[in-house]
C-alpha cells in the first residue's frame, strides 16, 4: 500500500506571533517550527500504523524550501521511508495542492492523507484540493480510518454527531483528532532519518488564486469586567455582544 | 452581480445559515441559495427574509459527499452566472469548498469573518485566532466561507420562490453506514442564543 503524507512547517505553539515589511509577512525571528501538529500527529502516525499492519511504503511530502528539510527529517525520524520536496516557496493553498497533487497523480498513490488544517493560516483546504484535482473522495475531518483491501472504513465529524462511512481507494483523507496517538521518534530513528532519501522535485507552473496582503494583531485584552450573580441578562449581552463568544 | 449560497439544509434551517444569506446579500446584486435533500419548501422559502431572491433544491441528493454536492454547485453557479459562492465555515463547507475553489478555478477565503474591505480584501483569523489576515483572490470568480457569529442574521424581506433544480451530481462514491448521535445534548454549534442563555443561567444556579 502507496500512502503519502503531506506535511507542513508550522511555528512551534509557543511562538510569539509578530509580523513585519509593514505588516505584510510573518516574522520569522527566533521562529522554531515544527511539523504542523494535525499532520504529524494524526495523518503520519496513522499511514505509520497503517503501513505497519498492511505493509507498504510511507512518502511524506511538502512543499518548501532547503530551510524546511529540518522538519522533514523530523517526520522520517517518526517512522517515514522516504520523503520528497517540491522546492518551491507556497503562499497560497491551492498553489500547494497543484503541486502535491501533480507530484500524486505521477506516482499512483493508493491513499494521501493530510491534517484537518495547518495551525498557521487554519484554511482546511488542501486536502480537498488534492482530491477535486486527482477526481478521488474526500473524506474530511475524519477521527478513524480502517482499511479493508481496496476500501476504508471512516468516522467523521458531522454537525452534532459522528457519520461511519465507507469510500474506495484511492482516496484523500484529512485527518483530525483521535485517529492515532503522538508518536516521539527514538534515537535510533533520528539516526536512520539522516540517510533515507528525501527527492527534491522542481514545481509545475501554477498561479496563486488567492494571496496575503497584510495582518494585524487583535486589540489588547481589556480589564475584566465583573457582573453581578444576579444580573444574568447583562452577562449575557457581554458575551454575545462584546465578547462575540456566544 | 450573481450571489450563490450554498445551504445545509438536511436538518433544517439553522442561525448559520440565515448568517450566510444576509452575508451574500450584503454583498449587493441578486442571491440565489442552492440546497439538498428533503427539506420542506415552506423553511427553505423563509431564507427569502434574510435577503435570497430564491432557493434552488434538489432533491435527488441526500448524503454529504462533497464530490456530488460539489457538481450541484458548481450547476447551479453556471446556471444562475454567479461570480461569487458563499458558504458557511462548517463541517460541510470544509469538504465541498475547497473541491469547489478548484472546479470552478475560483479562489477561496476560508473563515471569513467580516465583509470585503474597499481595498478588496477579507479578514480572517489566522495563527489559530492570534492574529487576523487580509485575504486577496486574485481570480474573477470568488468563494467565500463564512465564520459563524461573524455577523448577525438581518431578516428584513419576505418568503421567497423554491425552485427544484436538477444539479447533474452524479452517483456516490461515500457510502454511509451509520450516523453516531448523541442523545440530549445541543451540538455546540448549533446552540442558539436562548439555549446559551438558558445554560449560563442553569451552571450559574448550580455554582451559586
Amino acid at each position: 500500500m502507496k500512502i503519502l503524507v503531506c506535511i507542513s512547517k508550522a511555528p512551534d505553539t509557543t511562538s510569539k506571533i509578530a509580523f513585519t515589511e509593514g505588516n505584510t509577512k510573518f516574522d520569522e525571528n527566533g521562529v522554531q517550527y515544527i511539523v504542523n501538529p494535525y499532520d504529524e500527529w494524526y495523518a503520519l502516525v496513522r499511514a505509520l500504523e497503517i503501513k505497519e499492519a498492511l505493509g507498504g511504503n510511507v512518502t511524506i511530502i511538502t512543499v518548501g524550501t532547503a530551510a524546511d528539510e529540518a522538519v522533514i527529517r523530523k517526520a522520517l525520524a517518526i517512522g517515514a521511508d522516504d520523503a520528497v520536496r517540491i522546492d518551491a516557496d507556497p503562499k497560497d493553498a491551492y498553489y500547494t495542492a497543484v503541486q502535491i497533487a501533480e507530484y500524486a497523480k505521477n506516482n499512483q498513490f493508493d491513499l494521501v492523507l493530510t491534517g484537518k488544517e495547518t495551525i498557521n493560516y487554519n484554511g482546511s483546504q488542501v486536502g480537498g484540493m488534492i482530491a477535486e484535482a486527482l477526481d478521488a473522495p474526500f473524506i474530511s475531518v475524519a477521527t478513524k480510518l480502517d482499511v479493508n483491501g481496496s476500501n476504508m472504513t471512516l468516522e467523521r465529524e458531522i454537525a452534532g454527531g459522528i457519520e461511519v462511512v465507507e469510500t474506495g481507494l484511492p482516496a484523500v483523507v484529512s485527518c483530525a483528532k483521535g485517529m492515532a496517538e503522538q508518536r516521539i521518534p527514538n534515537m535510533r530513528g533520528i539516526m536512520a532519518a539522516r540517510t533515507k532519501p528525501l527527492q527534491v522535485v522542481a514545481p509545475v507552473s501554477v498561479e496563486d488564486m488567492t494571496s496575503f496582503v497584510s495582518y494585524t494583531m487583535p486589540n489588547a485584552k481589556s480589564a475584566c469586567k465583573m457582573i453581578d450573580p444576579s444580573n444574568m441578562d447583562e452577562l449575557v449581552e457581554l458575551l454575545h455582544n462584546e465578547a462575540k463568544v456566544i | 452581480m450573481s450571489v450563490l449560497v450554498y445551504v445545509n439544509s438536511s436538518t433544517g434551517i439553522h442561525k448559520s445559515a440565515n448568517e450566510a444569506v444576509t452575508y451574500a446579500k450584503k454583498l449587493g446584486g441578486s442571491v440565489t441559495v442552492i440546497t439538498n435533500g428533503g427539506c420542506d419548501a415552506a423553511t427553505l422559502a423563509s431564507l427569502g427574509k434574510y435577503g435570497a431572491d430564491k432557493v434552488l433544491v434538489d432533491r435527488s441528493v441526500n448524503s454529504n459527499d462533497d464530490q456530488q454536492l460539489t457538481r450541484m454547485i458548481a450547476t447551479a453557479a453556471d446556471s444562475v452566472g454567479a461570480t461569487t459562492v458563499v458558504f458557511s465555515h462548517d463541517l460541510t463547507a470544509k469538504a465541498v469548498a475547497p473541491r469547489l475553489s478548484v472546479r470552478m478555478k475560483a479562489g477561496l477565503i476560508s473563515g471569513a469573518i467580516d465583509l470585503p474591505s474597499g481595498d478588496g480584501t477579507t479578514k480572517v483569523n489566522v495563527f489559530s485566532g492570534k492574529a487576523f489576515g487580509a485575504v486577496k483572490v486574485n481570480t474573477s470568480k470568488k468563494i467565500i466561507s463564512l465564520l459563524p457569529n461573524s455577523i448577525q442574521p438581518e431578516a428584513t424581506g419576505s418568503d421567497c420562490a423554491v425552485e427544484d433544480f436538477n444539479g447533474n451530481a452524479g452517483s456516490t462514491n461515500v457510502k454511509v453506514i451509520t450516523t453516531k448521535k448523541p442523545e440530549g445534548e445541543i451540538p455546540l454549534p448549533e446552540a442558539e442564543r436562548k439555549n446559551y442563555r438558558n445554560a449560563v443561567k442553569n451552571m450559574t444556579k448550580l455554582e451559586m
